[in-house]
């Protein structure tokens, strides 16, 4: 019941470029897999129920929204939460979680924007939700 | 046959240690004793590691993961999970099996005990905070002054110091972070408002350092407290441990495991299991001091008697935390020079809770964005800008309020010799918060009474009152005004476990207090010298 190894770096770089716009940086689709083993160590089919949604290549952003706001302890949201620690504990995660400059023009906007796509992914992601739900009948 | 066994080295246990010292004893401490990990210390400012550093997410997140303790177990407040911390909470599950119903403990089998992870705030308890106990506080003065001069600690006179007892001796308050300064100085423009409301702010008195006190430096701003254990800035019971063992004061034994004792009225047996092989081995003293802490003691003594009926009560203070964007800062670059730790303290004491409500700022300079990623309403995109951008200008505002016991709230053995701690009843919170969000909106702070939250029961850590100094002769294992145990009166308790009441103040800096006193009881008969 549990995730092959081919499916995890699947996820893994789907979820990197599509949060971070980035390929996953050397070590860590491997990290991800050993994070992803401790974290879900009592619960692998619980990882497994998202195995469709990345080999059908849908977003994973949006259907991640979605759960989050169900429930925060989702399997597909401690997943994305995972890639977030491994990715803020390396240098290259350093520009994209931390400012470092008086910027507040650009906060605001960024904000903003951020705030609109948050909405649009959340439509998406119930369209997700419910197509999910649906196949697993 | 020795003199006085200590079972335990948290803040209890060492500074009944310290005092029965100075009295002349040389007690016997036996404590299973985690040590931190023999990592090359960190030492440079946390943002300057994670801007360089490849290896970071050894200590970060750790080598076993430790960070992620919240997507896949119970609940731990950041600094407890941080990876050089795991020492603090390592074994606790197999040394000492718990069963939750509705409250989540924590426990410490550390050298140093949890107080080698806790945020450093210190208060001096005053009368009405003692209301319950069997002494007052001028009782407690000559032992807090003592502990001031050895702990070194920093603090202002200010709005607060009547309400947290301080007189003096305290090293200049530490520098507050951005937000703090300017919460501080709106405070300091419009005090009568806030008077009116029943809220007054000040700095926090910490147990950090703002000058070197011995060989210990002063606070650096780093914001290494969540990450590197053993701070010599920030005080550690175990600094105080290791003075005492290195002037030969206490017979130290780590690896031993109290687990019950015989109290035959000409002396008590101790039986300690040793982890290396498993055996139990029986120490003999003519008095023996539990400070193991209030959940352990407890459990220390239902075993020495076998007892799987008696409920005893628990107390741990409902705790809010509340955050507030200071919407000017938004775009702020983040907070490089910070010690992490509490920036502002306050006290609310108005008509909507029935006594005074104690309640600390924080910023959110040391701790990953990743820990509070499942709290932010948006893509995860806009989690990453949040982290950028709303981060810098958030500021937490922690709400203790004071318990006290109550039948729904206690704890008891199992027959299979676990404590269960059973929680299920939890004061309505929210009143007083709704003072600090319109309060604060005026200074350009921004929340809203949804975003205040409870921290589930055993999250707070300040555990207290299992074995409480209180003359209801009803409870077979109340404790007499110098810990006493009322049916073994060659065993007291010196930890948090005999406070009656649980006042909104941490007690870390009190439960030290009593300890000390209990010890000068114990010397007392014991013959020590004055």
């Amino acid at each position: 019941l549990s995730q092959a190894g081919p499916d995890l770096d699947r996820e893994c770089a789907l979820l990197c470029r599509g949060i971070f716009g980035l390929e996953p940086p050397p070590g860590c689709v491997d990290a991800y897999r050993r994070a992803h083993a401790v974290v879900f160590s009592a619960a692998p089919a619980e990882a497994a129920r998202f195995t469709e949604a990345v080999r059908r290549g849908w977003d994973l952003e949006a259907l991640e929204l979605a759960l989050r706001l169900r429930d925060k302890d989702n399997a597909l949201t401690k997943k994305v939460n995972i890639l977030f620690y491994l990715m803020e504990t390396r240098p290259e995660g350093f520009p994209l979680f931390v400012n470092t400059d008086r910027a507040p023009l650009r906060a605001w906007m960024r904000l903003t924007a951020e705030t609109l796509r948050s909405a649009y992914k959340l439509l998406k992601g119930w369209v997700l939700l419910r197509r999910l739900e649906a196949s697993r009948g | 046959v020795a003199d006085l066994v200590i079972i335990g080295s948290g803040p209890a246990g060492v500074w009944a240690a310290w005092q029965a010292a100075r009295r002349g004893l040389k007690p016997l401490i036996l404590d299973v004793g985690h040590a931190p990990g023999a990592d090359k210390p960190l030492d440079q400012n946390l943002y300057d590691l994670r801007r360089q550093d490849p290896a970071q997410a050894d200590y970060l997140v750790g080598k076993n993961f430790e960070s992620l303790n919240n997507l896949h177990r119970p609940y731990q407040s950041p600094k407890i999970k941080s990876p050089r911390f795991h020492y603090v909470t390592q074994g606790g599950d197999e040394l000492a099996p718990m069963e939750s119903l509705g409250f989540n403990a924590t426990q410490s089998f550390a050298l140093g005990g949890l107080a080698n992870a806790w945020g450093a705030s210190v208060y001096r308890y005053d009368d009405q905070d003692l209301r319950a106990f069997p002494f007052k506080s001028r009782d407690l003065d000559p032992y807090y002054d003592a502990l001031t001069a050895e702990m070194g600690i920093s603090g202002a006179q200010d709005d607060l110091s009547e309400h947290f007892g301080w007189k003096g001796g305290l090293q200049p308050p530490l520098r507050p972070d951005r937000l703090a300064a300017r919460l501080l100085a709106h405070y300091e423009s419009y005090r009568p408002r806030f008077h009116r409301r029943g809220i007054k702010i000040g700095r926090p008195n910490l147990a950090l350092l703002s000058e070197k006190l011995g060989d210990r430096e002063a606070c650096r701003y780093d914001n290494l407290a969540f990450w590197q254990p053993g701070l010599p800035c920030v005080y550690s019971p175990a600094m105080t441990l290791a003075t005492l063992r290195r002037e030969a004061n206490v017979d130290y034994r780590s690896g031993y495991l109290a687990e019950s004792f015989i109290d035959s009225g000409a002396q008590v047996v101790v039986k300690a299991r040793r982890l290396q092989d498993n055996r139990v081995e029986e120490f003999s003293a003519r008095k023996v001091i539990l400070a193991a802490g209030a959940l352990n003691s407890a459990r220390i003594v239902l075993r020495s008697f076998q007892d799987t009926q008696t409920r005893l009560p628990l107390l741990e203070n409902p705790t809010t935390l509340t955050p507030f964007v200071h919407a000017a800062s938004i775009g702020s670059p983040v907070q490089r020079e910070s010690h992490g730790l509490a920036q502002l303290n306050t006290v609310y004491e108005g008509p909507d809770w029935d006594s005074p409500v104690k309640g600390t700022f924080y910023g959110y300079s040391s701790p990953l964005a990743s820990d509070v990623f499942r709290d932010f309403p948006l893509a995860a995109r806009g989690v990453l800008a949040s982290s950028q951008y709303l981060l810098p200008a958030i500021t937490v505002l922690q709400l203790f309020y004071r318990d006290t016991p109550n039948s729904g709230n206690h704890v008891y053995l199992t027959a299979d010799g676990r404590l269960a701690t059973r929680c299920s009843v939890q004061p309505r919170l929210g009143a007083v918060e709704k003072h600090f969000i319109r309060l604060l909106l005026r200074a350009g702070f921004i929340s809203h009474p949804r975003l205040s939250k409870p921290l589930p029961a055993g999250n707070g850590i300040h555990y207290a009152g299992t074995l409480p100094m209180t003359e209801d002769s009803s409870q077979r294992y109340r404790t007499d005004s110098v810990g006493r145990l009322a049916c073994a009166g060659r065993v007291h308790v010196a930890d948090a476990a005999v406070f009656p009441e649980l006042p909104a103040k941490n007690h870390t800096f009190t439960l030290m207090a009593v300890a000390m006193r209990v010890a000068d009881a114990v010397a007392d008969e014991l013959g020590g010298r004055l």
